[in-house]
């Protein structure tokens, strides 16, 4: 393309997007006189441009538009109509722009449709203005002091224009473009010199001199030579890296200084090479007000867009990639966020729906939050169509938290729009954002409330090029782990708050109070085949963070961190997701930069899809890590997975189903020389079974079994639990190894409490306050206490609880001492320190109990220290608090 | 010999310059023109789950160049790759390779009209990325086409 064309094309295709935004804007505020002056001045310099460059059709279209555009300024009021009608022009300008980039010449065609629209807006416009009568009798120019003695002509350039091409004619490249005003202008200027004398063109200093100065200070720069700038100052950095290396080697002094001063200036010009690779992110929106004007139109509602930090700087590739998500996330805001004006006024909300986007910097990396006031996102609606779609099953979807379920929303085809517009709901987009933001290590949060409205965080990081990096080793070979997702160095040893745990054949990392995922970087990589304990416990870790997931990744030794150049990966190794690209150190060495979030896939401890899709407040709201728990897994009565605690399980039995008898109708087996009653979950007992499996339940002298198809595993997990009480016999379900599964009820099944003996014993027994900062927990223990007569109050946290102690209706709490957090010894102490509280019993309740921990129980007044799953324990605790109060009776 | 090659000056063929090198035994040679580089493999990066035929990373000037087994390319059996081993600098899709051979032979001109494009004297497994043959005084050199012999990897890694 020859080189005046393509600047033209260049320069015709910003000044539209320009004049796209400025119009929406001027819409709103009509009055904005600067506005207006800027927009004139645009589709001006397009039109005369066209003409030097003989493109016809551009040119008309550009005139015919200039015209009513001119009349505004004339004050014109400016009518919706007609800035649609100027924006669909404007369209039609960018279709042959992009025609004459593609083929270098204009397209044939005419465009007489839009023209003639127009020429007639501009007509009717001039009538109206007429009609309203305050004609000015002359035109001023407010640059210079000019008098033109009678109002401007439809199409005729204004004073200020002519004074402007005159202005501008001292520069070589604008004169080019100048030219056509002038020829414009001539019929004027005739006029002008005709009434001479009454013009006076003094050549004061132009006001607005300080604009065109600014214009000076920038230069345009072709985007392949920074980018290869900046390729050129990565090189610098890592031979400076290969220097600094051989200085640390050497102990010669005499290069130390200069190279000190190469190494600042290195670092100076590796900053200010970045600097010129940032843009503002307000490029990536400068479309949205169009955008949501037309969505506006489109979808008849009305929408405000509101913007902050345009300023913000990002780094250019960074720039071009969230461009695209951003327009899907407008789009759908627009279109399923927001509602109707009617629908909103019967919501009791404003008629006129708010869209913001807002961009702010926060460490390495820049957050851009779009938000709407609109519906929000309705969970139950997203679960319906998650089940629908056969994502997953009703009772996978009825444990999900919210977070995870809106998470689906990224999923590719996923669309809850129950129509397709043309705007959205085709279920392409949203999984758009989450490809784009993920492919350069950036994350995307979704919050939504119900009739409040959603808002979606990007977090993106602000460049790419040049990283910090933890170069560690591991069987001989050296990688780099970018720092931002590294949390921390641990090593496992006895004593210290890190130990490697082995958990059914899986090691577990156990720091501080979470039991996070962990393997050998050599297991990842294939390099080595089971993992090796020694290894493990010899080795450094290395926390990782990948949304909200942590893990281990343990490697032979930690060398140093690095400010690395990153370069990408070979086509041919780009498959393996451990890596995210290659470097080369200040040694020359190359290195495998390894992906933190591909590792954690490779680990299992991350899905490819969702994910590394976190929820944010997800993360705030849980930093209560609840302690794990050993849960037997089994299928019984049908093929749903069920789980109880095995601390509550006494034995695991298998008799042969030929010794089964029956008593009154009733199951029974010979168990230690007593009948056993057998108990089924929900159908009778599978009758061609030879063997059957039990779950052998004692109380004191009398056991119970109940009757197992499979046991399927015994795993060691946090429990989140979600009540389900509907279903009899259930305390509710759980996400056990990725499956839901359901957590049975035993005191449901079990005839002990039906016996009766302990219930008439501690028929008055009063009320037990549960402590407990999980639901799981009261939910298993809470039949327990009630089966025992007692009545149960639960509470999750020290506040509440506190109320019911002081309100003196409680005789015994039972309190969590697992989570340090909660603060039960101080609690405790307070109450057994009152005398009006001192009879209340305190029982406190671990999962792990140590002499320690015991001591300190008592020096606080506890009690009774026990473990939360001894069934029997608390039983007998219990029934001492009716023996206190007999005896103090 | 002599005569064809007074033939060949009388049609004025252009003649074609070869970088010849040995694998396992065979000699295969690339048009000088494909080639970058002929440079000696040292500090080689492994890269762990990497597909057989990628051997390592170099730092050759500054870039990283992915080595391939010429050997594993062809089928060959294959040799661990250690230092001071050779390679020969190609370019595809923008990214720079090395084909670590066992062995540099000269540049060699040769006639491309007298290229045998007939594969059936080659009915080797190795065939599927030869460019045609070359019948030299001392054996028959295969011209390796490096777009059919880096398709099989790098369909593998799509």
């Amino acid at each position: 393309m020859d080189d005046i064309l393509r600047e033209f094309v260049i320069e015709t295709t910003e000044a539209i997007d320009f004049v796209d935004s400025e119009l929406v804007r001027f819409e709103q505020e009509p009055n904005n006189g600067a506005i207006l002056a800027q927009i004139f001045r645009l589709v001006h310099t397009v039109k005369g441009t066209c003409g030097f460059l003989g493109l016809p059709r551009l040119e008309s279209l550009a005139h015919a538009a200039e015209t009513v555009i001119g009349q505004f300024r004339d004050g014109v009021p400016v009518t919706r109509d007609a800035v649609s009608l100027i924006l669909e022009t404007i369209d039609r300008i960018k279709l042959i722009v992009a025609e004459i980039e593609a083929n270098q010449t204009e397209p044939s065609g005419h465009d007489e449709d839009l023209i003639q629209r127009l020429e007639h807006m501009a007509q009717n416009q001039i009538t109206g203005k007429f009609a309203a009568a305050e004609v000015p009798q002359h035109t001023e120019g407010s640059l210079v002091y000019q008098v033109l003695e009678r109002p401007l002509k439809a199409g005729e350039a204004s004073l200020d224009d002519l004074e402007r091409a005159f202005r501008e004619t001292e520069f070589s490249e604008a004169f080019e473009a100048s030219l056509p005003v002038l020829e414009a202008a001539a019929p004027v200027l005739a006029e002008e010199l005709a009434g001479a004398g009454k013009v006076e063109p003094t050549l004061t200093e132009a006001k607005d001199s300080q604009a065109s100065s600014v214009a000076k200070q920038t230069i345009r720069v072709n985007v392949e030579t920074l980018d290869r700038l900046m390729t050129m100052v990565s090189e610098l950095v890592l031979t400076r890296n290969q220097l600094l290396e051989i200085a640390r080697r050497e102990s010669d002094v005499v290069f130390k200084l200069p190279l000190q001063r190469l190494s600042n200036i290195t670092a100076e010009l590796q900053d200010t090479v970045m600097k010129t690779r940032m843009q503002p992110i307000g490029t990536a929106w400068a479309k949205l007000p169009r955008l949501v004007r037309d969505l506006c139109g489109e979808l008849r509602k009305e929408i405000d867009l509101e913007t902050a930090g345009a300023d913000t700087e990002i780094d250019r590739h960074v720039l071009e990639l969230i461009r695209d998500p951003l327009t899907h996330i407008i789009r759908n805001a627009a279109d399923h966020g927001i509602e109707s004006p009617e629908d909103r006024l019967l919501a009791g909300k404003a008629r006129r729906g708010r869209l913001s986007v807002i961009a702010y910097q926060e460490g390495g990396y820049i957050l851009v939050e779009i938000a709407d006031d609109g519906r929000g996102i309705d969970r139950n609606k997203i679960a319906a169509k998650i089940v629908n779609s056969g994502l997953a099953s009703a009772d996978e979807v009825a444990v999900m938290s919210d977070s995870q379920i809106l998470r689906y929303i990224f999923r590719a085809g996923f669309s809850t729009a129950s129509r397709v517009t043309n705007v959205s709901g085709r279920g392409v987009g949203m999984d758009v954002v989450s490809t784009n933001v993920e492919q350069i290590g950036g994350t995307v949060d979704l919050r939504s409330a119900i009739g409040r409205g959603t808002t979606i965080t990007i977090k993106i990081p602000v460049t790419l090029a040049i990283a910090s990096a933890l170069i560690v080793s591991s069987s001989g070979e050296r990688f780099a782990i970018p720092q931002n997702s590294v949390i921390e160095l641990v090593r496992a040893r006895a004593g210290s708050e890190a130990l490697i745990e082995i958990v059914s054949d899986t090691p577990m990392l156990r720091l501080r109070n979470e039991l996070l995922p962990v393997a050998t970087l050599d297991k990842v990589l294939d390099r080595e085949a089971a993992f090796d304990p020694a290894r493990l416990a010899a080795g450094f870790i290395v926390v990782c963070q990948v949304a909200n997931r942590r893990f281990g990744v343990v490697v032979d030794s930690v060398l140093q961190t690095e400010e690395i150049v990153v370069k990408p990966v070979s086509v041919l190794i780009r498959n393996v997701r451990a890596y995210s690209g290659t470097t080369i150190l200040g040694d020359g060495t190359v290195v495998m930069i390894l992906d933190p979030g591909g590792v954690g896939i490779e680990m299992g401890v991350l899905t490819q899809d969702m994910d590394r899709f976190e929820h944010k407040v997800d993360t705030e709201a849980k930093d209560v890590t609840d302690p794990t728990v050993s849960m037997l897994i089994f299928r019984a009565g049908n093929d749903d997975l069920m789980a109880l605690p095995l601390a509550l399980v006494t034995r695991l039995e298998e008799i042969e189903a030929k010794s089964v008898e029956f008593a009154g109708g009733a199951p029974m087996v010979q168990y230690r020389g007593k009948l056993m009653p057998l108990i089924t979950i929900d159908k009778a007992m599978a009758a061609n079974d030879d063997r059957h499996q039990l779950l052998v339940f004692s109380r004191g002298e009398r056991s119970a079994a109940i009757v197992v198809d499979q046991i399927v595993d015994i795993v060691d997990e946090q429990l989140d639990l979600s009540a389900n009480v509907e279903k009899p016999g259930r305390i509710g379900s759980a996400i056990i190894s990725g499956k839901a599964t359901d957590i049975l009820d035993i005191e449901h099944y079990l005839p002990f409490g039906m016996d009766g003996s302990e219930r008439r014993a501690s028929a008055q027994g009063g009320t037990v306050l549960l402590i407990d900062p999980s639901d799981f927990f009261p939910a298993l223990a809470g039949p327990v206490i009630k089966a025992a007569g007692y009545k149960l109050s639960v509470s999750n946290t020290l506040a509440a609880a506190a109320k019911q102690v002081m309100s003196g209706q409680v005789t015994a709490v039972a309190i969590d001492l697992d989570d340090e957090k909660l603060g039960a010894f101080e609690f405790v102490k307070r109450i057994k320190s009152d005398a009006k509280f001192a009879h209340v019993k305190a029982i406190g309740l671990v999962s792990k109990g140590s002499p320690a921990l015991v001591k300190r129980g008592r020096d606080c007044g506890f009690d009774e220290i026990i473990g939360k799953f001894d069934r029997q324990g608390l039983l007998a605790a219990i029934k001492e608090i009716n023996a206190a109060k007999k005896e103090a009776a | 010999m002599l005569s064809e090659n007074a033939m060949l000056d009388q049609s004025a063929v252009e003649m074609v310059q070869i970088v010849t090198m040995k694998v396992n035994g065979q000699l295969v040679g690339l048009p000088i023109l494909s080639v970058q580089d002929v440079f000696s493999v040292q500090r080689v990066t492994a890269v762990p789950r990497a597909p057989a035929s990628v051997v390592g990373l170099v730092n050759l000037r500054g870039r990283v160049v992915t080595l391939l087994s010429l050997r594993s390319l062809l089928g060959f059996p294959p040799v661990a790759v250690s230092d001071g081993m050779m390679a020969v600098g190609i370019e595809s899709q923008g990214e720079i390779f090395g084909l670590v051979i066992d062995e540099i032979g000269e540049v060699i001109s040769v006639n491309p009209e007298l290229k045998d494009q007939r594969l059936s004297a080659l009915d080797r497994s190795w065939a599927f990325a030869s460019a045609g043959l070359h019948k030299l005084e001392n054996g028959l050199l295969m011209e390796l086409d490096l777009k059919k012999l880096l398709d099989v990897p790098m369909k593998a890694a799509a």
